[in-house]
């Protein structure tokens, strides 16, 4: 087995656009699920919107690469507004319906052969105009990353490093937030709604503002996967993505500044290294093909996400690094 | 297991398929440095115009080749060694499909006095002759245009009939199509003949190419108003709402008497599906096959309870909580499936091939009909059950107030047993059900889970009559809505009711008010 591969790829992963796409991604659920306690299941709708927001604002729609981003925010809030206006009143469990219909009503929009002039369909968006060239050409590395044992291109590490500032941000952004008196309402309504209506708080407002904040780092995750990929692909924004990144705040701990960090980390480190650690056993001849065979591969780290999901739910819910008293789950 | 046997057998039959044509198209020997190979399909017929790229061992050599009409291709090679003969799957002709073994290549090793045979498979295609008749005369009719759609709504191609008036149509996988004849652009004169539809739905088995015939004479045409064609789709609405309300009583049970939201409820419709079919598949009669995967399926609804959900509610796990360990087991099962049957569509073998049964201006295949009576049968016996049986009772009981029913000697843990046992009866019966009429997939249930959702919500959450009108009407709602709009866009509908149910009347048609928190 060639491990020296093995560990570069694992290496290269640690730091690559995936983590960085599950952090942001993990960030907002940190906000909604985590502080404010809204079970949000339609974060790939998010992410979706921010990703179709930069590549049709580009392609579709003509507009320079800071249009097209203002114009992906705009379409954050305005989903944000739109989905929580009517759905923040509505219990745990409803919400969670209601947020993962939303985003399987936005991937079939985006999906749809009828506007697929607009949205490029089910192949998704590569753009014409290539909606990356702007992106491109204001890269400011002259070559590819080849350092030991890790490898980036060119253009993946442009990516990365506008994510990792943008992971910094949200960092702050969520630490300064969250010891503020805004972060404090935000996490009282978590404990008790009712409580902090009684003090005179307007729990709606709140709760938007929340949405909002939470939606935009959704989008932010969006965005960096459509730039990596050069594509805004409808079937990266499957309903399984909003539950890897769930899986990934829990792995971190809900509630904890940088626990979608910690656990984008692991959750993909652990992904590459376990899929790479198979494919090397299988060209060694050591998993026999009566087991599985190299389609199979792809499928075991699924199987994994599953198990670990529900293990962490069950025997340690606040996560690696979380602390149980800060996540009050039931929000009957 | 079952899918390596299956492949094993595939593998047998294509030998002896083989065997078959071996000598017809094949020349006596070659010199050392040729490399001939011929491409069959799976009826042994040669194919032609296949193009095949040859490689050595080392990569330094390739070659393209071409099938001549014998199906036979050569290629000079540098000398002996050992070579790889794949065929080139973007390529290849219309008609036939490359299967894996194909596409990865077979290897000889030269000089050898064997060719390499490799084998397509035939695409699933429709076709026909038009022909006009006047009289007892019949001369073929050109440029008649027939539009073949697949009924799940993914794929829709138009064929136009050439000078012989044959048309044909090659389809993505077996499945049920609907190919019309598109009546306003027949030729000046010709006209679909009086009593014969413009219509036909048929279903397509694996490799099956399947003539129809659309009859044309120059009395009146006949035309599928829109009123039939309404009518057909309300039947069809009807048995998939039926087949939804089968999935979703056990949702609603499950909620009512739990509080739990159950993701995890769509891969125990996959799993009866997978189950029957490969039971079915390994040579088990479906109805027995799918008898078993329901009882299977049964058990494995009480060993998830007893295995899963019991111990957690002993542990005062939060329901959210446990909502989100429902998620992770939905993935692992989703996957596992995918591990065991592939990521690929599967068909039953019995029932597959059936002809439509006109009533009136209907056409539905004996087994839709066969499934549509019974998940009726199940589901008045499943309600009579609920209202009138003591179990049925406790377990409304326990539905309305826990507490109050363990406190009036209810053994709330042997009902809430009993409500999974059923869910996952129930859920496997809409499985295999559903596996019939489309096809067999190992994400089969997650694409179904927000439809059962809606219905369960639209019917209120928790009633098991609520969700039996919830689902018939979403059934009949996402069906009927496709003549006015996109068929990729009808569970956007059936979601946007279901978003605007839970904003205006959260307790659903049926709920009543109180249940809502």
């Amino acid at each position: 087995m060639d491990w020296g591969s093995i560990i570069s790829q694992t290496l290269s992963a640690l730091i690559g656009w995936e983590v960085v796409a599950y952090s942001l991604a993990a960030m907002g659920l940190n906000i909604h699920f985590g502080y404010t306690g809204l079970l949000n299941f339609g974060q790939a709708g998010f992410m979706a919107v921010g990703a179709y927001g930069v590549a049709m604002g580009i392609s579709t729609f003509g507009l320079s690469l800071g249009m097209a981003v203002l114009f992906a925010i705009a379409f954050t809030i305005l989903l944000a507004l739109l989905l929580g206006i009517p759905t923040l009143r509505l219990r745990a469990d409803y919400l969670a319906i209601v947020t993962i219909a939303t985003g399987e009503i936005l991937r079939l929009f985006f999906r749809s052969a009828t506007l697929s002039e607009w949205t490029g369909g089910s192949d998704g968006l590569q753009g014409n105009p290539l909606f990356t060239q702007q992106f491109k050409n204001l890269n400011p590395y002259g070559g590819p990353l080849d350092v030991g044992p890790i490898f980036l291109t060119q253009h993946i590490l442009w990516v990365i490093t506008v994510g990792w500032v943008l992971v910094a941000l949200g960092i702050l952004v969520t630490w300064l937030l969250m010891r503020s008196p805004w972060g404090r309402v935000i996490k009282g309504i978590r404990e008790d709604e009712e409580a902090v209506r009684s003090l005179g708080k307007n729990v709606f407002a709140y709760k938007m503002q929340s949405l909002i904040i939470g939606g935009l780092f959704g989008a932010a995750a969006g965005v960096i996967i459509a730039l990596a990929a050069s594509s805004a692909n409808p079937d990266n924004f499957a309903p399984q993505y909003t539950f890897f990144a769930y899986t990934v705040l829990l792995l971190g701990g809900a509630a904890r500044v940088f626990g979608p960090v910690v656990g984008a980390v692991i959750f993909v480190g652990a992904l590459v290294f376990v899929d790479a650690i198979l494919k090397g056993a299988m060209s060694d001849g050591l998993i026999p093909t009566w087991v599985m065979d190299g389609d199979q591969v792809g499928q075991v780290r699924f199987i994994l996400i599953g198990l670990v999901l529900m293990l962490l739910m069950i025997f340690r819910p606040q996560g690696i690094f979380g602390d149980k008293k800060e996540l009050q789950l039931d929000a009957r | 297991m079952q899918r390596r046997i299956t492949r094993y057998l595939s593998l047998l039959m294509g030998v002896f398929a083989l065997f078959a044509v071996v000598g017809a198209s094949v020349p006596a020997s070659a010199a050392d440095d040729t490399l001939i190979g011929s491409i069959v399909d799976t009826n042994g017929a040669a194919v032609a115009e296949v193009p095949v790229v040859v490689t050595s061992a080392d990569g330094k050599f390739k070659k393209k080749a071409t099938s001549d009409a014998q199906g036979t291709f050569t290629v000079t090679t540098p000398g002996p060694g050992e070579y790889t003969a794949k065929v080139d799957a973007k390529n290849v002709p219309p008609g036939v499909r490359v299967p894996q073994d194909a596409k990865q290549g077979k290897t000889i090793t030269l000089p050898s006095e064997d060719t390499v045979k490799l084998q397509l498979q035939l695409s699933e295609a429709v076709h026909g002759t038009i022909l006009n008749q006047e009289g007892s005369e019949k001369t073929p009719v050109a440029g008649v245009q027939i539009a073949v759609e697949s009924t799940d709504g993914s794929f829709s191609e138009t064929a136009t009939s050439d000078d012989e008036g044959k048309w044909i149509v090659y389809l993505p996988k077996p499945g049920s199509y609907k190919v019309t004849v598109d009546e306003d652009a027949l030729p000046e004169g010709v006209s679909v003949r009086e009593g014969t539809n413009s219509e036909i739905t048929v279903s397509i088995g694996e490799g099956i190419q399947r003539a129809l015939l659309f009859p044309m004479g120059k009395d009146d045409r006949q035309v599928l108003s829109t009123g039939d064609k309404a009518l057909q789709l309300v039947v069809e609405g009807i048995r998939f709402g039926l087949l939804l309300a089968l999935a979703a009583l056990g949702l609603s049970l499950i909620f009512g008497t739990t509080g739990l939201v159950n993701f995890a409820h769509g891969e125990m419709i996959a799993l009866g599906a997978i189950i029957a079919w490969a039971f079915n598949t390994n040579g088990v009669p479906f109805l027995l096959a799918a008898l078993l995967s329901v009882l299977i399926c049964a058990l494995a609804g009480g060993l998830q309870e007893v295995g899963l959900w019991r111990p957690l509610r002993k542990r005062k796990t939060g329901l959210v909580a446990m909502m989100i360990v429902t998620i992770g087991l939905s993935i692992f099962a989703r996957f596992v499936f995918q591990f065991f049957i592939g990521g690929g569509n599967e068909s039953y073998r019995d029932y597959v091939i059936q002809d439509g049964i006109e009533i009136g201006p209907i056409s539905l295949a004996p087994r839709d009909i066969w499934s549509m009576a019974i998940a009726l049968v199940i589901l008045v016996l499943v309600g009579l059950f609920v209202i009138y049986s003591r179990m049925g009772k406790a377990m409304r009981a326990v539905a309305d107030n826990p507490a109050l029913a363990a406190a009036s000697g209810i053994d709330v843990n042997r009902v809430i047993l009993f409500v999974w046992v059923m869910g996952g009866g129930l859920a496997a019966l809409s499985g295999i059900l559903l596996g019939l009429s489309q096809q067999v997939k190992f994400d089969m249930g997650f694409d179904l889970l927000l439809l059962v959702f809606a219905g369960v919500v639209l019917g209120g959450l928790g009633t098991a009559f609520g969700a039996l009108v919830g689902s018939l009407v979403v059934g009949l709602f996402v069906t009927v809505s496709t003549l006015w709009i996109p068929p990729e866009l009808k569970n956007v509908a059936a979601f946007a009711v279901m978003i605007l149910i839970l904003l205006s009347r959260p307790q659903g048609i049926l709920g009543r008010s109180e249940r809502v928190g």
